[in-house]
């Protein structure tokens, strides 16, 4: 990663931070390209020792993004929270097009889309899930949130309460309840 | 549904799950329907689909199957089982059946053999690991590979990992810096070898029952960057541990030794405390820290630890790479030097006798000669280093080389209670040796020693009448027992040891050559001889020090002594080597270097008088007067016919302000020795700053006289013409003094007299220019300069006073860092 744009990606961060909201237009797409990045060098096999999970795509994504001596732990909440709504949005859309095309299909190179397609999950479960996460989120904004941070960033359960601004056991008490709705939702589709 | 409808659902899901079942149903009975049916149907749900994140990676392709089970043979190998499994691939310990010995073999999994990367980087390692040949690392054996498997055969090790060594209130303070010192002693040799290990760590530190480290698996090491190997975390993967990781690896940088340092600071950190520098939530947290945070002071939770260690530790973990210990060898010597028994050494201490060990006088051929001396060395050594005695060096005793002596006349010279002398026949390899040692205040002959021995193990020889004298002075302490084990197994290569301390005593150029050649040999018939290649340090520092100025033999003792130390961290003549020649204008007197590796000399031989002198001086050009002062004084105490240790009294009085004492104390250096030239030279100095020039004049015309070409003198005479009122002449010698050519002693103190001509003659730019040029070069005590009164004109100059505030702030910081007594100013 050019210095440059670690230093960009940090001053982002601190201007999305202090309420720009341009500052995040520019970050999604250099937060998108990390993660992208680092899905795809895990399909490519690099990395065979271990199980790579999305956490630490968003770890990761993090340390090479952001000059960690400048940034603190407001920062690097705000850029868990983007990461955890795009990898949403990515795994989301990849799931809606696996849904409207036919498999045989090939795209040229490895992308990210191609690097999430790894994930067990069907396509039709992923989609009726963001539905009812929309859903969740008109009733219980907070606890759709967690969802979003568990689920698709793959976060503690400690960091996300620090994200979200809960202690712990509130996180696992939502946590509890908002899997047991969802799956009900679910089901009932 | 709304939100005040999900709020009810809420609260009577938490209720249920909170009730036993078979409460569950009466509180549901009383619930609205509505929210009943949604919360029965949250309780029935058992899906799994949120139980994991999102996504993982690829683990469908990594599952992995060992190839390798128990009792199969891997060729001759025989597998017992499995010992661990690490980043790249499985150890097991295996019977290697051809030669019966137990080795451990980490196999590359089958499912990464075909992967061509991977397989790269597995022999990668292979070659880095078998470019190290060392006690401390974990040797390997064998590259191999059966039915497709590629695997190492290396050191099997019985042992525990630190990690699991590490009890939770840290370990006793011996077994940390035991531990540590061979740690460091590895990444030593590593890093000579250009490998960087880069996850140093607990669990990656073997320790057999015998307390001897292993370090093991540079699995991540690489080859340095040179264009042909890739630098394989080049792609910015995190590797390594993160609790351990350098604040440039939690960046993804390029890491060299100084990250292993840093690695190894938070290894002895834990060890120390059982807790972890760093810590955080998560792997990022951890991260953060190592890059921003400052550890918790060592001492907070372990207040019996030295606060040398303190320090120490606190050094290898500072962020910016290029202040932390300069290589992990000085990290060993300073870890082995804390664990050597305080020194007692209050700096007067009249009760301690002193003794002489004379020449023994040889009957033999000639060519055994060098017994006389260096027997007589070695035995000089051995009672210096109990710090019982004041033993005279074997410089002051070399008069005596070669000649019929009486002994109680020598001790009346000597100024000894004490006296050790005898006789070495030699006949063919026969060698006996007949010592008596004497009291002088009876007349007493307190011991007759005899001891015959063979110059084929002149070793076990010398080292049986080391024991013998040292019985008779100071009972054998038990704990030191075993501390000097020979540091060769090489007759041929000892006897050129002993030959040549036998020339480098005599501070003489031609001695010194066939010194240092005799060594050179020495050290290529037994490359392992640590002694050996701790004189030829000492002798190329002497050497490039003060016989001739080739810079060569610096560099040359450089070489020598990054040799001694990987041998042996505490080796003595390598570290005073060290102390010399990193305080000297071509190596632009680093301070700090410097003073540890005297201190630490120091440690391992109170009385060893080369590092006594150095770092007296150090200590003076950085205005540390009491602590110079006892080294001079320590100095004065082992060696009384010495002129030099007057020479330091005398500045330190000058700068405390005490003329006439500095004076006296020159007057004294010369009642020794009468030529002594640095005395003639300094001996103006304090005159003429006592404001007494008509006494000065003719000191400053001898030292003229004895030295018509030293700049030192044309500094002083451009004050005098100051003084005189005669500016223009004043100017014109200070230039010709400040750029003039080379001076006997350190040209930083010609610039200082320039300066102080240059003040007085109304050039304050000119002089302070000087003032700046010795503070950049090893001249820096701020004391030094606000008492000089030449200066005196400059003291309300702001960029005088701004250059006094940075010495002051320099002289506060290294007094904080080496523990330094806060002097009365």
């Amino acid at each position: 990663m050019a210095e440059s744009s670690v230093s960009e990606t940090t001053q982002l961060l601190r201007a999305w931070a202090d309420g720009d909201e341009q500052a995040l237009e520019a970050l999604i797409p250099r937060v998108y390209r990390e993660l992208g990045r680092l899905a795809a060098r895990c399909l490519r096999n690099e990395r065979p020792e271990q199980t790579l999970q999305v956490s630490d795509l968003v770890h990761e994504a993090y340390v090479h993004l952001a000059d960690l001596s400048r940034l603190d732990w407001q920062h690097r909440n705000h850029f868990f929270a983007v990461s955890a709504t795009l990898m949403r949005r990515i795994l989301v859309d990849r799931a809606r097009k696996r849904m409207a095309v036919k498999r045989g299909e090939r795209a040229e190179g490895i992308d990210v889309e191609q690097a999430l397609d790894l994930s067990s999950r069907r396509p039709a479960e992923i989609v009726a899930l963001d539905d009812a996460l929309n859903e969740l989120a008109r009733l219980a904004p907070r606890k759709a949130r967690i969802v979003e941070l568990r689920f698709f960033a793959g976060l503690e359960v400690k960091e996300t309460a620090e994200i979200v601004g809960v202690s712990p056991d509130t996180v696992m008490r939502d946590w509890r309840l908002a899997k047991a709705w969802l799956l009900k939702e679910l089901s009932a589709a | 549904m709304d939100s005040k409808r999900f709020e009810q659902i809420e609260e009577l899901y938490h209720a249920a799950l909170a009730c036993e079942s078979n409460e569950r149903s009466a509180l549901l009975d009383h619930a609205d329907p509505e929210v009943r049916r949604e919360v029965e149907l949250m309780l029935a749900q058992e899906g799994s689909l949120l139980d994991r994140p999102a996504w993982q990676g690829t683990a469908s392709l990594l599952e992995t199957g060992s190839i390798v089970i128990s009792g199969k043979r891997l060729g001759p190998f025989e597998i017992e089982h499995l010992l661990g499994a690490g980043g790249m691939g499985e150890v097991f310990r295996a019977v290697d059946t051809r030669l019966g010995r137990t080795v451990a073999i980490k196999v590359l999994p089958r499912q990464l053999a075909g992967n061509p990367a991977l397989n790269r980087r597995f022999l990668r390692e292979a070659r880095a690991a078998s470019a190290l040949n060392h006690p401390n690392i974990v040797a390997l054996y064998d590259i191999s590979s059966h039915e497709g498997a590629d695997f190492l055969v290396m050191e099997y090790v019985a042992g525990k990992t630190l990690k699991d060594l590490i009890p939770p209130g840290g370990l006793p303070f011996d077994g940390v810096a035991g531990l540590g010192s061979q740690i460091a002693l590895a990444l030593g040799a590593a890093h000579a070898a250009g490998i960087v290990h880069r996850d140093i760590k607990p669990a990656n530190i073997l320790v057999t029952p015998q307390q001897q480290v292993k370090v093991v698996d540079f699995g991540i090491a690489t080859l340095p960057r040179d264009g042909t190997v890739s630098d394989l975390t080049s792609e910015g993967q995190i590797v390594g541990t993160v609790s351990y990781m350098s604040p440039e690896q939690t960046r993804g940088e390029h890491v060299d030794a100084g990250s292993d340092i840093f690695s190894l600071g938070c290894v002895l950190y834990e060890a120390a405390t059982g807790r972890l520098p760093f810590t955080g939530l998560s792997a990022l947290a951890v991260m953060h820290a190592i890059a921003t945070a400052d550890q918790p002071p060592l001492r907070s939770m372990r207040p019996d630890l030295p606060p040398e260690f303190d320090r120490l530790v606190a050094r290898c973990l500072l962020k910016d790479a290029a202040q932390r210990p300069q290589s992990a060898i000085e990290l060993a010597t300073e870890l082995k030097s804390l664990m050597l028994p305080a020194s007692v050494l209050p700096h007067v201490r009249p009760q301690r006798p002193s003794l002489a060990v004379i020449p023994f006088r040889l009957r033999g051929p000639e060519a055994d000669n060098y017994l006389s001396v260096s027997l007589a060395d070695a035995v000089i050594h051995r009672l210096s280093s109990s710090g019982k005695l004041i033993v005279r060096p074997i410089a002051s005793v070399l008069r005596y080389a070669g000649k019929e002596i009486d002994w109680a006349k020598a001790a009346l010279e000597l100024n000894v209670d004490l006296v050790v002398e005898g006789v070495v026949q030699t006949m063919g390899p026969k060698v006996r040796v007949l010592l008596q040692a004497h009291r002088a205040s009876d007349a007493h002959t307190l011991a007759s020693i005899k001891q015959d021995g063979d110059t084929s193990d002149l070793f076990g020889l010398q080292d049986r009448i080391c024991d013998a004298v040292s019985d008779v002075f100071v009972p054998r302490d038990k704990s030191l027992q075993d501390r000097r084990l020979p540091s060769t197994r090489h007759p041929g290569a000892y006897e050129l040891y002993l030959r040549a301390v036998d020339r480098q005593v005599h501070v003489d150029k031609y001695d010194m050559a066939s010194a240092i050649e005799m060594l050179t040999r020495a050290t290529e018939m037994d490359p392992g001889f640590a002694d050996a290649w701790g004189l030829l340090a000492q002798a190329y520092a002497q050497m490039g020090g003060h016989l001739d100025p080739d810079p060569k033999w610096f560099d040359l003792g450089e070489q020598a002594i990054a040799k001694t130390l990987e041998l042996d961290p505490v080796q003595c003549d390598a570290l005073c080597a060290r102390g010399i020649i990193l305080w000297s204008p071509s190596r632009r007197f680093q301070n700090r270097a410097a003073l540890r590796a005297l201190n630490a000399a120091l440690k391992i031989n109170p009385l060893r008088q080369t590092a006594r002198h150095q770092r007296s001086a150090v200590l003076w050009h950085l205005g540390f007067l009491d602590a110079a002062t006892e080294d001079a004084e320590e100095l004065q105490l082992a060696n009384p016919a010495l002129p030099l240790s007057f020479l330091h009294l005398s500045n330190i009085a000058t700068q405390r302000g005490d003329f006439q004492q500095a004076a006296d104390y020159i007057a004294r250096a010369l009642s020794l020795e009468p030529g002594q030239v640095l005395a003639h030279l300094s001996s103006p100095v304090p005159l003429l700053w006592a404001g007494r020039v008509a006494e000065a004049r003719p000191a400053l015309d001898k030292a003229r006289q004895i030295l018509p070409d030293e700049t030192f003198v044309t500094g002083l005479e451009a004050i005098f013409a100051a003084l005189d009122g005669n500016f223009v002449r004043a100017e014109a010698l200070a230039d010709v003094a400040a750029n003039g050519g080379k001076s006997l002693t350190h040209t930083h103190h010609t610039w200082h007299y320039c300066a102080g001509a240059y003040a007085l003659s109304g050039r304050p730019e000119k002089a302070l220019g000087e003032l700046r040029r010795c503070a950049d070069l090893g001249l820096q005590s701020y004391r030094l300069f606000e008492m000089d009164p030449n200066l005196r004109s400059l003291r309300t100059n702001p960029a005088f006073r701004e250059l006094m505030t940075s010495l002051r702030r320099e002289h506060d910081s290294i007094r904080n860092e080496f523990g330094l007594e806060a002097e009365a100013a």
